[in-house]
């Protein structure tokens, strides 16, 4: 039992959680601007998700600030780097779909995905 | 050379045609060169049947092959000459038509494909050329717009779908014997099994049958031949139907074989090609009596036209010398007698502007030539002697009798009755009659295009005389074949089974005539007449007094066939189109518009995914 | 010889280039992308010969793989950029005439940015890059479906965003399992070292991949936001979009199935998908009215029929696939950018309004029956012969399975013919009637004064031409064309390794 709740479940538990509540909101909400950020949310999980891959426990940050740090000692710098860019893309996606669901408010009137639906079939 | 110069013509004056587009003169004189020149360089042909040729360059690993047989000259030596005196009656027909700037290149093009399917030695190029012939077929058709759009629209669907059940078939040839050409083919048939067999049938049969217009699959003709340029009209109903059966015997008796099909003994004696021979039957009798109650003049002879397809059929199934001599035969005599009656009726529709029969009458006096082309081929359709329809249609029915199909025979025959109701009717409502107020200046057609209209006169009479000239070539089809050659002289046949001389038979009809026209001389009860000192029903009528009676002109009858006239056809044509697009509006409806639903699209499928593909790992 | 690293620099360096360009000169932009485009184009042919002998393989920054980002040009990564190359050249042409407002400056940025991350998507070699690659086409994609600003292009670039994103989300998922568990990012050192990987984390990276990159590449049912984002765009977008887009994700996504993960295993269900794909697309189309959701409609089927042909798990099914795409791309791309004018000259969407327009726009007419000949299949356009080398190819597998698959493609056909030949007849001949009396009601009932309408203009004639050159005399070249497309087939089916890129 003690090896299951191990930090990497607790993690992907909980990175899968986000995920899992960010696409029920997509899902479920009619609200565009929360399925906005439905969206952001099953984002976050999965950079958790991707972070936490590279985590080795006991191992420090990977950056050559101490002398004698060898790079044994440091944790996976790569899944930094690949998240550090997922949440830049992440940002610029939301701010987009943000402001087009500005723009459609300003045209439509409304945020309720099921009544725009003007183009269908 | 004579080969190559069968492709490289008409391409040269599809080139032609489209740098002279406006030069109407120039387009005529290049295109009747081109086909009379055809018409050499097949005559030329004769001469080295058996010989193959390729392609200088392969296709997806295949070289596309062409080879000369019999049947091949036969196809191309009809092709040929009917083109050659359509593009004599074109000339001046087509003169300052609307839309019909591109007729010659569509009419090339679709020659062009014609030649593909007949020459070609395997499926590859035989579906190539197939696609060229059937697109071909449709622009000459669609070209006139308006109503011949929506016509040639129906065709279109069919021939496409016709040739999609093709290429199915092609390919499963292909996948199972790993060869496109006939030859090979013609081998793996001999030890092929029944499912395969019976499948590559259907698919095959079944798709010519459209092009070749076999019931039920015959109604998009009707209205797509008749609503084009009444040249192409007459053009595409004496041959083009005829290539699919050209399809039809290519399977049966080159790839398939007759032997092979045999094995398929459905109940007792009933085989295959009897099944083929019922839907022959059906399509002598349904279309026939459609004719009947037509009243556009090309619509009738469309109609009656897809019968004598359905002759022609039964002949080829048949499967003796006899029948399959006759078939061959007929589809000739259907070639010129189709052909000289559409012609005529195109003569008239030049100088009246119409063919509606109900608006026509009284012609004879002023278009004797289209009267008395019309008149021979009439009396070819109806089979009766001393025209070439005779000859093959007597030739049908004895074979059928002899190979014991008498059920067949009088099917056909119950066909015959009510081909001669329908041409008594197109003769009589276009030139019998009285003669409308608005015809009385109308003169016969210039001589350019009664000279295709007496040449075809010449060749349905002549061809009945001296059988024997078309049956040489059609005995050597047969040897080629391996069926056994029909028994022929020049003048008819000669065999145990009974003798036809048609010398006698033709010259007992000769005499007749002159007796009849002597008893008439010596009469002397003759008297000259204007048309329209008339009387009817004991009151004299004078041209004040129109008296039409070509409008419901068979209404009795009509009058009896309405309640078994359903249109079942056109009704399960409408369904059928109904029901795609209502499945296509079943199936647009999965985009409902609602991004959530979309999004619910997404990750279902990835669950469905993970479940079905959790298997395979 | 010239680096394949250009190929995705310029565009890019061009597309930031452009705004500062147009604070001296407005409309320089104009020329500055075809520019770019055109560079591209030429990098492409020169670079092709070189890599039918041999791919080449580059590494970024002095990091050699698999530690850092390397790009691999193979016959696969230079043909589709010369694709989309090319295309993108044309359609900027197009684009002089068809787009006249005045933010033409980041119509030309985010055009060159879409450039930029289809090609990276084919040249790189690294998986995380894929993503990132992946997401600038499609954050460029959603701006540019939505560029005209009104309420269809703002709904359809949501909806295409949302799907985008859950798709991107999955993606990233798969990156983060793979990276978890092997390590390593680059996609030949994943390919040495995937098949050691259990089954149930190889099934979930597959099916992750699939659902994830597959909303971009249109397979069904992850492509609904296809019909609405490839018919509310500019013409000139949507023929990106259908032209290159979708088949540059679907090729993607099969490299990576076939030459990255060896999944055999779920060809044969992808096969069923393509031709479910298929079918829903054309027979969707079949009572659509609305020329540009005809044309997304057909999309969608030629889709699910480029799936098939690169499920066939043969050299010949792929190399078909990937002539399909030639022609696919060509042939949409003409029928969007020729349908954008009849949009413009008659203010209809409906495609019954066009009725004869023939006689006032010849050359835009004739070129679109072509295409749509080209995209049904009739010889002797290019289309037919990639559609027979698929049939041909699957039937060369000799399963039942497959020849019922490819009779149900027959089928897709002749919907497909039913429902483009009926366009075909309406610019031509007029609408049709569905009367009992069978006559054509010509005209139009929308009202439009189709004497007004006048000629598109040569900026719009000439890539239509160009590409209508393709799609005529394509079948001249097919011996190159299928020595091309088997280079391709042959490096898809390879499996990739790290040993042979040294």
């Amino acid at each position: 039992m003690s090896n299951l709740i191990t930090i990497e479940n607790i993690v992907y538990l909980a990175s899968f959680g986000l995920i899992l509540i960010g696409l029920f909101i997509v899902f479920s909400d009619k609200n565009l601007v929360k399925l906005v950020i439905g969206l952001d949310i099953a984002e976050t999980g999965v950079n958790i998700l991707l972070v936490s891959t590279g985590y080795i426990q006991g191992k420090t940050a990977p950056i050559f600030s101490r002398t004698g740090l060898k790079a044994s000692q440091m944790v996976d710098p790569v899944p930094q780097a690949l998240v550090l860019t997922a949440i830049v893309i992440g940002f610029g996606v939301t701010a987009l779909a943000l402001a087009l669901v500005v723009r459609l408010y300003q045209k439509t009137g409304t945020l309720d995905v099921s009544e725009i639906r003007g183009l269908k079939w | 050379m004579a080969f190559s110069m069968l492709f490289i013509l008409p391409v040269i004056g599809i080139v032609l045609s489209l740098i002279f587009v406006k030069v109407d003169f120039l387009k005529n004189l290049i295109n009747l060169t081109i086909f009379g020149a055809l018409v050499y360089f097949n005559i030329l042909l004769l001469n080295s049947v058996g010989e193959t040729f390729k392609l200088p360059f392969a296709f997806l690993g295949q070289s596309l092959t062409f080879r000369v047989t019999y049947l091949a000259l036969y196809f191309s030596l009809m092709i040929n000459g009917i083109s050659f005196l359509t593009a004599i009656f074109s000339w001046r027909f087509m003169r300052e038509r609307e839309n019909s700037s591109l007729y010659y290149v569509w009419w090339l093009t679709k020659t062009l494909g014609m030649f593909g399917v007949i020459f070609s030695g395997d499926f590859l190029t035989f579906f190539l050329s197939w696609e060229l012939m059937s697109w071909g077929t449709y622009f000459v058709m669609v070209q006139r717009g308006g109503a011949a759009a929506k016509a040639s629209y129906k065709y279109l669907v069919y021939a496409i779908s016709s040739a999609m059940v093709l290429l199915a078939g092609i390919v499963i040839l292909y996948a199972s014997f790993g060869t496109f050409s006939f030859a090979e083919l013609s081998k793996a048939y001999s030890n092929i099994s029944t499912g395969m067999l019976i499948l590559t049938l259907v698919l095959f049969i079944g798709s010519f049958s459209v092009e070749s217009a076999v019931f039920p699959l015959h109604s998009w003709l009707p209205d797509a031949y008749s609503e084009t340029f009444s040249p192409m009209s007459s053009y595409l109903s004496s041959i083009s139907t005829r290539l699919g059966t050209y399809g039809i015997i290519l399977f049966l008796f080159v790839i398939a074989g007759v032997s092979v099909i045999d094995r398929l003994q459905i109940i007792g004696a009933i085989n295959f090609r009897y099944v083929i021979g019922v839907f022959a039957v059906l399509t002598i009798i349904v279309p026939t009596f459609t004719a009947v109650f037509q009243d556009d003049a090309k619509k009738l002879v469309m109609w009656s036209g897809i019968g004598q397809g359905g002759y022609v059929l039964l002949g080829i199934v048949s499967g003796s010398a006899l029948g399959i001599g006759g078939g061959m035969f007929h589809m000739m005599s259907m070639l010129t007698f189709e052909s000289v009656i559409l012609l005529s009726i195109a003569a008239v529709e030049y100088r009246t502007g119409t063919t509606n029969m109900n608006k026509l009458g009284g012609l004879i006096k002023k278009q004797p030539v289209a009267f008395i082309g019309l008149l021979a081929g009439i009396i070819a359709l109806a089979g009766i002697p001393p025209m070439n329809g005779f000859v093959s249609k007597w030739f049908i029915y004895r074979s059928l009798i002899l190979s014991g199909y008498p059920f067949l025979a009088i099917g056909a025959m119950i066909g015959t009755l009510a081909t001669i109701l329908a041409v008594y009717k197109l003769i009589h409502n276009i030139f019998l009659g009285q003669l409308r107020e608005e015809y009385n200046g109308v003169k016969e057609v210039p001589f350019d295009m009664q000279l295709p209209i007496w040449i075809l006169i010449i060749i349905v009479w002549g061809s009945a005389v001296f059988p024997g000239i078309t049956f040489s070539l059609i005995a050597k089809i047969q040897s080629s074949l391996g069926l056994t050659p029909v028994p022929y002289s020049l003048n008819g046949i000669a065999t145990s089974a009974g003798d036809l001389d048609m010398l006698v038979v033709s010259i007992v009809f000769v005499a007749g005539l002159v007796v009849a026209y002597m008893v008439y001389l010596l009469g002397h009860r003759r008297k000259h007449v204007i048309q329209y000192d008339n009387y009817a029903a004991g009151h004299f009528l004078n041209k004040d007094i129109p008296y039409n009676y070509n409008a419901h002109f068979y209404a009795g009858m009509e009058h009896i066939f309405e309640p078994y006239r359903k249109k079942i056809i056109a009704r399960s044509e409408k369904s059928l189109a109904a029901l795609t697009g209502t499945i296509g509006d079943y199936l647009r409806h999965i985009y409902t518009g609602n991004v959530s639903t979309y999004a619910y699209y997404i990750v279902a499928a990835f669950v469905i995914g993970a479940i079905v593909l959790g298997g395979v790992f | 010889m010239v680096n394949p690293i250009l190929l995705i620099i310029i565009p890019l360096a061009t597309a930031f280039f452009i705004p500062l360009l147009a604070i001296v000169w407005k409309n320089g932009s104009r020329y500055l992308a075809l520019l770019a485009a055109l560079a591209n184009v030429l990098i492409g042919i020169k670079l092709l010969p070189y890599v039918l002998e041999k791919p080449i393989h580059v590494t970024i920054a002095g990091f050699k793989a698999p530690i850092g980002i390397d790009l691999l040009a193979g016959p696969l990564g230079i043909v589709f950029s010369l694709i989309i190359s090319i295309t993108g050249f044309l359609v900027l042409i197009y684009s002089i005439g068809y787009i006249r407002d005045e933010s033409i400056n980041k119509y030309y940025t985010l055009f060159l940015l879409l450039l930029t991350g289809s090609t990276g998507m084919v040249l790189t070699n690294d998986i995380f890059n894929l993503f990132v690659f992946f997401e600038i086409l499609c954050i460029s994609s959603y701006i540019l479906v939505a560029y005209n600003r009104d309420e269809h292009g703002l709904e359809a670039a949501i909806k295409y965003l949302v799907l985008g994103s859950v798709g991107s989300l999955l993606f990233l998922i798969a990156i983060a399992i793979i990276y978890l568990k092997l390590g390593t990012l680059n996609m030949a050192d994943i390919s040495d070292k995937f098949d050691a990987l259990g089954g149930s984390y190889r099934m979930m990276v597959v099916v992750l991949i699939l659902s994830g990159l597959g909303v971009e590449a249109a397979i069904f049912p992850l492509n609904s936001w296809l019909p609405d984002a490839h018919s509310s765009a500019p013409s000139s977008i949507s023929a990106l979009l259908s032209g290159f887009v979708i088949e540059v994700a679907l090729i993607v996504v099969m490299k990576l199935v076939y030459s990255v993960f060896h999944a055999m295993q779920v060809l044969n269900a992808l096969a069923v998908v393509g031709v479910i794909t298929l079918l829903v697309g054309e027979f969707a189309a079949f009572r659509q009215e609305n020329i540009k959701r005809v044309l997304a409609y057909s999309s969608i089927g030629q889709v699910g029929l480029i799936l098939l042909a690169l499920s066939i798990n043969s050299k010949a099914g792929i190399s078909a696939a990937v002539l399909q795409i030639i022609n696919h791309t060509a042939s949409k791309s003409i029928l969007f950018l020729v349908s954008g004018y009849f949009i413009l000259k008659t203010g209809s969407y409906r495609y019954s309004d066009y009725s004869g327009i023939a006689k006032r726009m010849p050359v835009s007419s004739l070129l679109f029956v072509l295409a749509a000949l080209s995209l049904i299949g009739v010889p002797p356009f290019l289309g037919f012969f990639s559609k027979l080398q698929i049939v041909m190819a699957a039937a060369a597998r000799g399963s039942t399975f497959y020849v019922s698959l490819v009779s149900l493609v027959l089928l897709g056909t002749i919907v497909e013919g039913a429902y483009f030949l009926r366009i075909a007849q309406v610019l031509y001949f007029g609408r049709q009637q569905d009367t009992d009396s069978g006559w054509l009601e010509t005209g139009n009932a929308a009202g439009i004064d189709m004497e007004s309408v006048g000629n598109a203009p040569v900026s719009a004639v000439i890539p239509v031409l160009l590409l209508g050159i393709v799609v005529v005399f394509g079948f001249l070249f097919l011996t190159n064309l299928n020595g091309v497309t088997g280079s391709i087939a042959g490096e898809i089916t390879r499996a990739l390794s790290l040993a042979s890129l040294f």
